[in-house]
């Protein structure tokens, strides 16, 4: 049995790269992925706890992020699509119209 | 019983829905949906005819749709039964002859859509039972008037005419549903049947205050019907499409001011001073609007001021409390009005012109619209036997006889038929006797024809119903000896007479200039003061103040746009900053 802090920090490093990813990477399909990342560190968080307390509420939990997650990805790749067919680039500071 | 007035109220609303929301393209078959639904709106209403059996009752429709005072419940009498029938029958007709006056129109859809919508609003408004309702269909029709006149709205003086019969009908409005809302908290119902059961078995009311609250209804219909001083709105309205003119401004959407009356009638019974100003107003609308229309050199315009005059004639009936003699001239108005309706859309299809001084000798180049001029024109002045409204106008003049003022209001009623025969015939004779000099663009073909028959042959056939017609009404039937009734029908056949031959002898001479310039009168103190006021605040004090807030926000906006620099990374790195921060703060705590 791996003890949960173990696991935590597992998710807590996790998360952490997709963090940084998603704040260094210029590239919007890269950012996505950090995203994506670090919404399964949360996910994966969540499952540790549930098996830990024998719940079984982290578990739904998880099924609904796993929901979102497909949804956003399928959004979230539309987007990066028109995106590059507008700025032919996947560099995210090519857009910045609305600077003020 | 409740499937057939679905049917009835759904078929046009449903139609309406499908015009206006999908892209259908092919016009035969906007035309057809169109047809159609108001052809089943119209069998479903002669299904209710003829299970009606005289027995006044209500049918609740979707009881949970109900709210503080309005049920969504539908009254079936004489009155709304006759008022159903007309309606769907004549807008079957104009809905058949717009198929070939729009035929070119790039907006059919949008048309045949309002119009749709139009019905099934006045059907909502004649059938309602409880005044909620009935308001619901007040400005329903009064939203698709403003539609259906501003339809061409390219033109800016369509949208102006639209704008302007839109906010005229709403001044009447206003008092309607101040009394509206006054009988809401009075009676505690807005049913109609509760609300007469508690005038008549209760004092509910004294006399100053059902004097008041018919005069709010009085006014509220004098707004929707046209009649003076709220009449302005309708001759302008004029530029709308000729078939939808046929059916708002001449049929139906202005009778609603007559049904209104109708309909509480009993509030005027409780005060004679109601009554006596409900004749009034109808007598001098009747009046002014028989002059107006002697003074018209447009067709259409001549035939509003001449709905105006008749729906004047209408309300003077309703004043001295003969109510199934106003329906009767209603019905046989809204038929033939709408053939002379249709006659000068025939007109205006074939030669693009409306301006009576233009046109002459139509008489072998359209006989169908000379045909439906004669008869249509006929009826309006009171042509003696064949047509039906010398029968309607002989029941308005008898039940003037009846009134108190018997032999005053015959004779105005003898000058009013007077009048009309001049302006109707004079125009008839301009227009289609002397020399052709118009070359024809378009012919009729067989929708136009159709409709225009079937409308003839109901002017002339409907007289005959005047029996029937007053057995609906039973308890308002009057009988009359024999002796008077040849005097008074001798009478207006020498008017109508007379009146043929004096047009007929001027029919050369020019046009009355315009008089009476109510237009003019609200220009100048209503309109034109308006425009000042809005100049002056438009340079006020305050409007320095809003342009200082902005101006102030707008530096102040300077030294914080930096923030948006419009790099992604930098807002994360900010709200991840402030996420930490914030986090930290809370676990320090």
């Amino acid at each position: 049995m791996v003890p949960l802090e173990h696991v935590l920090f597992f998710s807590l490093l996790l998360f952490s790269l997709g963090l940084l990813g998603a704040l260094l990477r210029k590239n919007l399909l890269m950012i996505l992925l950090s995203i994506e990342i670090m919404l399964n560190a949360g996910a994966f968080s969540l499952i540790a706890i549930s098996s830990y307390l024998q719940d079984i509420d982290g578990l739904a939990m998880f099924i609904f992020i796993l929901v979102v997650a497909a949804c956003e990805v399928a959004v979230g790749l539309g987007i990066v699509l028109k995106y590059y067919a507008k700025y032919r680039t996947l560099d995210v500071d090519a857009a910045c119209e609305l600077k003020g | 019983m409740e499937n057939i007035l679905i049917f009835l109220l759904l078929s046009p609303f449903l139609t309406s829905l499908i015009l206006g929301m999908f892209p259908i393209l092919n016009r035969s078959i906007i035309n057809f949906i169109s047809v159609f639904g108001i052809i089943l709106s119209f069998i479903a209403s002669i299904f209710l005819m003829l299970k009606f059996n005289f027995q006044p009752f209500t049918i609740f429709l979707w009881p949970w749709l109900s709210f503080i005072f309005a049920n969504i419940a539908f009254l079936i009498d004489s009155l709304s039964i006759v008022m159903c029938v007309m309606i769907t029958f004549v807008s079957i007709f104009i809905a058949i002859f717009s198929m070939q006056f729009m035929e070119n129109d790039k907006n059919l859809k949008r048309y045949f859509c309002y119009l749709n919508l139009f019905v099934g609003m006045m059907l909502v408004l004649v059938l309602a039972d409880n005044l909620g309702l009935l308001y619901l269909g007040w400005e329903g029709v009064g939203l698709c008037s403003y539609l259906l006149i501003g339809f061409w709205y390219e033109e800016d003086k369509n949208n102006n005419a639209a704008l302007k019969a839109f906010i005229t009908t709403r001044v009447g409005d206003l008092f309607l549903l101040t009394a509206i809302i006054w009988i809401g908290f009075y009676f505690g119902t807005l049913e109609f049947e509760s609300i007469f059961r508690l005038l008549d078995e209760t004092t509910i009311l004294t006399n100053s205050e059902a004097l008041l609250l018919a005069l709010l209804f009085l006014l509220g219909a004098m707004g929707k019907s046209a009649q003076v001083p709220l009449h302005v709105w309708l001759p302008d309205a004029m530029v709308g499409p000729t078939p939808a003119s046929a059916l708002i401004h001449a049929a139906t959407m202005v009778t609603a001011g007559v049904y209104l009356v109708a309909r509480v009638n009993d509030f005027f019974v409780l005060s004679i001073v109601a009554q006596n100003v409900c004749l009034i107003v109808g007598l001098l609308t009747a009046f002014l609007g028989g002059i107006w229309a002697l003074a018209q050199t447009d067709i259409k315009k001549m035939l509003a001021y001449s709905t105006i005059s008749q729906i004047g004639f209408m309300f003077s009936a309703l004043g001295v409390g003969a109510i199934w003699a106003s329906l009767f001239h209603l019905i046989s108005h809204a038929f033939f009005k709408a053939l002379l309706f249709l006659g000068a859309g025939v007109i205006g299809y074939s030669f693009h012109e409306y301006d009576m001084n233009k046109l002459s000798g139509l008489r072998k180049e359209l006989p169908i619209a000379f045909y439906a001029f004669l008869i249509g024109g006929g009826a309006l002045a009171g042509l003696p036997f064949i047509t039906s409204g010398f029968y309607s106008k002989e029941s308005i003049l008898l039940s003037f006889y009846d009134s108190r003022y018997s032999l005053l209001l015959i004779f105005i009623g003898l000058v009013l038929s007077f009048i009309t025969s001049i302006y109707i015939f004079k125009s008839i004779f301009k227009v289609f006797l002397g020399d052709k000099n118009l070359t024809i663009y378009n012919k009729p073909k067989s929708p136009m024809k159709i409709s225009i028959i079937i409308l003839g042959l109901c002017v002339l056939l409907f007289g005959f119903s005047k029996e029937f017609f007053s057995s609906l009404f039973v308890n308002r039937n009057y009988h009359h000896s024999l002796s008077n009734e040849i005097f008074i029908f001798g009478l207006s056949s020498l008017v109508f007479f007379l009146g043929v031959i004096v047009a007929f002898m001027t029919y050369k001479n020019k046009f009355l200039k315009n008089i009476f310039y109510f237009d003019a009168i609200y220009n100048a103190i209503l309109i034109q003061p308006y425009k000042k006021l809005c100049q002056i605040l438009y340079h006020d004090i305050l409007e320095k103040f809003y342009y200082w807030m902005v101006r102030i926000i707008f530096l102040l906006s300077q030294y914080i746009a930096f923030l948006q620099s419009g790099f992604l990374h930098r807002y994360m790195q900010i709200f991840v900053l402030a996420l930490m921060v914030m986090l930290g703060i809370m676990v320090a705590k």
